[in-house]
């Protein structure tokens, strides 16, 4: 009698590893999930921050900003958002860019843009802190 | 090249057009411009950042920027984009535990995240203005 089991020729290893044929598993899936829960905590601190800071004379505006607890959420905030914009942007992409060459430069302008931002708001939020330092 | 002749003659499969439209059809696609017009707008957050660590010359004319008519429009309308991406998000966060799937379940879900979107914005700036 003929094995009738369905074979596969996937290895014992892989199935262990559980990567799949993108060989990333669901890190990408996974990764989005935990940045929006991240996000929706952090954004309403960002709301909070943003409405009792925007708009007040520069002064004030630096002393709310440099407390250290709103410091630290802020640039919790910038890195969980610009990971979760990045990933959002790149599924974007792929479904809708199909020519190779144009999806990896497409590609690579959302990481360029998503680091860049985070950049700049890392920068500016310690800059920011720094001067509470000075004398206003 | 033949190849990619043959690809293309091939017949696609029909888009967005000949879909009759439903509420989450609708807010799928919402769910997706407001993320890309989220995306863009964390320029306006660098940008009031950089001016802040910059000094009381370039946070003054940001300032002034955004607390013009179309700055405070631009700022309605990114508290409603979060908002909306938010409630969609949180929609999405249900279907990952597999709940929420069935038909009734899904429409009320869509309709509900058109229908608070709107609030939670309003009742958010009524609350920072009054606040102030």
């Amino acid at each position: 009698m003929a094995d009738t089991k369905p074979r596969s020729i996937r290895t014992d290893r892989s199935r262990v590893r559980g990567l799949g044929a993108a060989h990333h598993g669901v890190e990408h899936w996974w990764a989005a999930r935990v940045t929006a829960i991240a996000n929706i905590l952090l954004g309403f601190c960002f709301i909070i921050i943003m409405a009792s800071a925007a708009g007040r004379p520069w002064p004030e505006a630096v002393l709310i900003v440099s407390h250290p607890v709103v410091a630290v959420l802020l640039a919790l905030l910038v890195v969980s958002v610009t990971y979760h914009m990045r990933l959002g942007l790149q599924v974007v992409i792929e479904d809708y860019v199909h020519d190779e060459g144009l999806k990896l430069a497409a590609n690579l302008a959302n990481t360029f843009f998503a680091v860049l931002i985070a950049g700049i708001c890392l920068f500016a939020i310690v800059k920011v802190s720094l001067l509470r330092a000075l004398p206003l | 090249m033949a190849d990619a002749k043959a690809q293309a003659a091939r017949p696609l499969s029909p888009h967005l057009q000949v879909y009759r439209w439903t509420w989450t059809m609708a807010m799928s696609i919402f769910h997706r411009a407001t993320g890309c017009a989220l995306y863009f707008g964390t320029a306006l957050v660098a940008i009031w950042l950089l001016a802040l660590a910059s000094g009381p010359a370039a946070y003054d004319r940001v300032s002034w920027f955004f607390g013009s008519p179309i700055g405070l429009l631009v700022m309605f309308g990114y508290t409603w984009a979060l908002m909306h991406h938010m409630l969609g998000g949180i929609r999405h966060l249900i279907w990952d535990t597999g709940r929420g799937f069935e038909f009734e379940t899904r429409m009320r879900m869509a309709k509900m995240t058109l229908v608070l979107s709107p609030i939670v914005t309003v009742a958010l700036w009524v609350i920072a203005l009054v606040m102030r």
